[in-house]
Formats: C-alpha cells, structure tokens, sequence
C-alpha cells in the first residue's frame, strides 16, 4: 500500500496569554490509500488541530505552523500557494466536523448549498449539478433527496444534516475525507448508521479517511489502524487488531481498560491525574507523570523515540527502546 | 406541490407580522404614505408647481383643502408630490448606507484583528461627530443641491450599519457552516458574500426600517435650511422654511409639511421596531 497521506515531525503552536502553547510536538503518521486511520486520545491532546492543519485552516495568528511536513500525493501542503491548497480544499481532501447543527447555512436551502459546491469544482450546469446531489444523497442513504434538497437545514434532524454533510463532503471525489468527530454530537443509533455509510463509501469510492474520535468503541467497528496522540504527540500507531489485543504504550493500555463494559465488575477504571499544560510539558516522557510504570532517572531526561515493536506497531516509550529501561 | 420555500418564508412573516398591532399600524402609515406618492398625479388636484397669484394664502377650504402658499401653489397638491420626493429620499439613503455599511461591517469582522480595528476606528470617527451636523457640513461643503444632501446623509449613516454587521459578522464568522465552506475551497470573497452577508441580513432590515425615518428627517432638515432641494421643488423641509415666515398668520402653511414629516417618520420607527420583534427567530416558531 502506498501513503496517501504523510505527516511527517509536524509542529503546531499557539500564542495565548500565559505563553506559546506546543499542540503539537513533532507528529508523525500516515494514511494510506483506501484506508480508514482512526486518531485517538482525549480532549486537548491536538487531534482536531492536527487534522484541520492538513486542510491549513489553523487561525494564525494566534497559531503557527513550527515545522514539519504534510506530504499528500508527493506534494508538501505546507508549501503550497494559497490558490492551489483552496482548489485542493473539497475537490481532493474534504472535511466533516462535529456539529451537524450549525455546519449548514440556515438562510439557504439544503439544495442550494450543495449545488455551489459542484459547481466551485468542476463546470456543470443546474440541472447536472442536481443530478450530482441527488445521486450523492442517495448514497448516504437519505430518503426523498429531492424533498431533501429543497429543505432548509432547520428542517432536517441532526443525523439527516451529518449525511447532507458527509455527501457534500464528497461529491467532488476526493481522495482523503478528514473526519472531525461527526458522530459525537448524535445519538448511538445514527451513529452506527453514519459509520455504516462511511465504512461502505470508503469501500466503494477507494476514499481514505482520517477518523478523530475519543470513542475506542468507534475505532474498534471502522477503523483499520489507530494512531494514538497523548499531549501533542503521536504515542502509538497500530493495526486495530494490535491496539486492542496487545496495547503497548502504558497510555493505551489505560485508554483501553477506560472503555466501560470490558471489566464485568467493579468501579471503572481511570488513568490518575490529568493531561499535562502544553505550555509547560513535563521534561522527558509528557505521560510520566501519570504512568504506573514510570521509572526516576530515563524517563524523566530522555523523550522515547518511536520504536517499531512488530511489523505494523510502533510505540514511543522506554519500556521499549533498546535494553529497556536507562 | 409545496411552494417555493422563499415564499414560504415570506407569508409566513407576513401571518406574523399581521398579529402585531403596531406593525399594522405603522404598516398603514406607511402604505398610506406610499400610495400618496405613487398616485399623486391622480390624486392631486392642482399643478404642484403652478403659480396663481390671485389665490395667494388662502385658508383649507372646498377648493384647496390645506390652503395655498405665498404664490397661491396648491399646498395639499405639493405636499402629495413631496412624500415622492421625501420617500424616495429615504430608500436612497437607505439603500446606499445600508449595502455600503453592510459590506464595510461585513470585511471588517469577517477578517477581524488590524483590518477590523482600522476600519472601526474610522467609523467611530464619523459617528463621533453629531448625524445632523456631520451631515449639514458635508452638505455645505458639496454644494446646495437634492444629491448632494443624499450623499451626505447617506454618509453620515454608514457606520450605523457597518457597526451592527460588524458585530453579526463576528458571531457568523465563528460558526461551522463558515469552516465548512473554507474547507470546501471557498474562497473569502465568496464567503462574506454568500454566508456573512445574508446571515446578517435580518438585523439590517430592522436597521433600515428604523433608520428611514431619522434619513427623511435629516434630508427634510437640510432642505428645511436650503442645502438640500431647491425651489420650486415640493419638498416637505423647504415648505416648512419658507411657510415659517407665515406661521404667525397661515398657520397652514408650515403645518401640513410637518404632520406628513411627523406621519412617516412615527410610522416607519413603529414598523420597524415591530419587525424586529417578529424577525427574532426566538419568537419565530
């Protein structure tokens, strides 16, 4: 398989009052073509920011984009001049969020939207951009696309807004769909029917995505490999297979024994302490502080490198890297 | 088969605004007023501008029901032909104001920071001076004339728009439907167009209504000291300034220019406060 999408170091920061926050700390992962990577990790880890950095729609000022690189197709995006990343925008990398609430413009009607985006990206004429929004409709499932087009988005439910957004996202055939949360805000029901449809157009259309979440739940029905971030790094990336069965970094573990329902019995188990401040990140391993198996000395000095621990596994933490703990 | 869903928008605030009273009451006034203006040439029983010296000053009766003026003018004729005049006034300014204030207020907050803040600043300049002196002096320095005292009252009223857009703007810009749209590859241009713009539109609306009257007023008071329409155009200020000097004596003069002013001006304020109400998507369904 080759790697459709490739992250390579990248860095983000963000200027706020209390000093120059790092969100994200030489990042490193891949997705390759026809695959659907899930990105994992809790609130403020830098998911969002990461992948909303490959579209560059990071607001700077206040952020900045430090270093790194996002290679898509062979090209860096990061270099890329403004007018060449908008045509990219849509046509090649499209983007669904979390909130299907507000993600449509209410003073203009469902068909109306969606018709502008077909005919940003390619020549077509109303009747033929109709046809387009008709048909990608149907695709995720939504009865009565020509009812539907004529609504206006305070017309639709929440999880009939998340499929209008999903087949605007990908009308154009993009290549890469990044995925920002867009099954948190419904109900469990629609999402297993949102994911349904992602996982079968990702099948039919050769489409990759990268799904950020916090449901391990989520990742475990679509995912085919996870990337695991904790503090604004990229602490492991498995096959989903790997993460679940033989977690390897002490964070995954943690996440994974969190799920509610694996224990039969007892008081749901938490990771002690919380997410370090990224303006002031703990010297040496960010999880240190809150690892069970944390050691004084190595850990603290020395921040673990990504080591390979099986074919398609790697991890960043010292109970790994060569000879173990320092 | 459905309507179309504009309609559908629209008779639904019609049903809405119908409930209201006072959106009925100023609604009248200004239909009234409307069709005054549109069907003065019909309605109007003498030439606006033609002089009859022998019926100088004559007091409301059968023949000219407000009187005549100093040079026997025909004062209900005039006064029909001036809420043309006054009325369409007012949709000038408005409409100059409101889009460029619109545009001004819609640019600055979509792109916010140094843009924002220079182009605020300019704004709070303009409305630091008080509306009707700005404008008198703007007016003065253009020269006596109906277009140039649009222009200045025009001006005079932008940062009023600029200002309220400006804010919606900031609270639009935020929302997902505008990330959303960037991230299908629109660019800024079209985004305060077909996002920013229409997102605000409401609240513009209810500015407009509300400041039509305060438009009328500040044109009727540059004429009314002679910067504004020149004679013998019928229009309202004017009459009142040359009627001044028969207040004492023909009291009818002066009086009926006014009551029309005072008319439309209490009618579009009612109006537009009402549609504001009713626009408010709080109270909509």
């Amino acid at each position: 398989m080759t790697a459709l999408l490739d992250i390579r170091d990248l860095s983000v920061s963000f200027d706020t009052y209390q000093g120059r926050a790092r969100v994200l700390d030489r990042a490193s992962l891949t997705v390759n073509q026809g695959e659907i990577m899930g990105l994992v990790g809790e609130s403020g880890c830098g998911k969002s920011v990461l992948s909303r950095s490959v579209l560059r729609i990071i607001p700077t000022p206040p952020g900045s984009i430090d270093g790194g690189q996002i290679l898509f197709e062979g090209r860096d995006l990061l270099r890329l001049p403004q007018g060449e990343m908008r045509r990219l925008r849509g046509e090649r990398i499209s983007m669904i969020f979390q909130e299907p609430m507000n993600s449509l413009n209410p003073v203009f009607t469902v068909g109306n939207q969606m018709r502008e985006v077909v005919r940003a990206h390619r020549r077509a004429g109303r009747a033929e951009a109709t046809d387009a929004c008709l048909e990608m409709l149907d695709a995720v499932r939504l009865p009565e696309p020509r009812s539907v087009l004529r609504a206006f988005p305070h017309e639709l439910s929440g999880g009939m807004r998340q499929r209008v957004m999903i087949a605007m996202a990908l009308i154009c055939n993009p290549a890469l769909l990044l995925a920002d949360e867009p099954t948190t805000a419904l109900d469990v029901t629609v999402q297993g029917q949102i994911l349904a449809i992602l996982a079968e157009l990702a099948g039919r259309q050769g489409l990759s995505i990268l799904f950020v979440t916090h449901d391990m739940g989520v990742v475990a029905q679509l995912c085919h490999r996870v990337a695991v971030m904790y503090a604004g790094q990229v602490v492991e990336i498995a096959d989903v297979g790997s993460i679940f069965a033989r977690p390897a970094h002490p964070y995954t573990q943690g996440l994974i024994a969190s799920i509610p329902g694996r224990v039969s019995s007892g008081e749901l188990y938490a990771i002690p302490g919380s997410v370090p401040s990224p303006i002031d990140p703990p010297p040496g391993c960010r999880f240190r502080p809150r690892c069970p198996h944390a050691k004084s000395g190595g850990c603290s000095d020395v921040a673990p490198e990504m080591v390979r621990v099986a074919p398609d596994h790697s991890v960043a933490c010292h109970l790994f890297t060569s000879g173990g703990l320092p | 088969m459905a309507a179309h869903p504009f309609l559908r928008e629209l008779q639904l605030t019609l049903k809405i605004l119908s409930r209201n009273p006072s959106a009925v009451m100023g609604g009248v006034v200004i239909a009234a007023m409307v069709l005054l203006a549109v069907g003065a040439p019909l309605l109007a029983p003498h030439d606006p501008v033609k002089l009859s010296l022998g019926e100088r000053l004559m007091a409301p009766g059968a023949a000219h029901y407000f009187g005549t003026d100093e040079l026997g003018r025909d004062i209900f004729s005039r006064v029909l032909f001036g809420a043309r005049i006054s009325l369409s006034i007012g949709l000038l300014v408005i409409t100059v104001a409101g889009v460029t204030g619109a545009l001004i207020g819609a640019t600055s907050g979509y792109f916010g920071g140094k843009i924002d803040n220079v182009i605020m600043r300019l704004m709070d300049v303009i409305l630091s001076f008080p509306s009707l002196i700005l404008a008198l002096a703007l007016a003065a320095a253009m020269g006596p004339s109906l277009v140039n005292a649009i222009l200045a009252t025009a001006f005079v009223m932008i940062p009023k728009f600029a200002r309220l857009v400006r804010g919606e703007a900031l609270v639009v810009r935020e929302l997902p439907f505008v990330a959303a749209s960037r991230v299908a590859g629109a660019g800024h241009g079209f985004i305060i167009r077909r996002h920013i713009l229409p997102n605000c539109l409401n609240s513009a609306i209810v500015l407009a209504t509300l400041t039509l009257g305060d438009a009328i007023l500040i044109a009727a008071s540059l004429s009314f000291i002679g910067l504004g329409a020149q004679p013998p155009t019928p229009e309202w200020g004017a009459m009142i300034a040359s009627g001044r000097k028969f207040l004492m004596d023909q009291w009818w003069y002066a009086t009926f220019p006014g009551l029309f002013i005072l008319f439309t001006v209490i009618g579009f304020n009612i109006f537009g406060d009402a549609l504001r109400d009713v626009l408010d998507p709080r109270i909509r369904r």
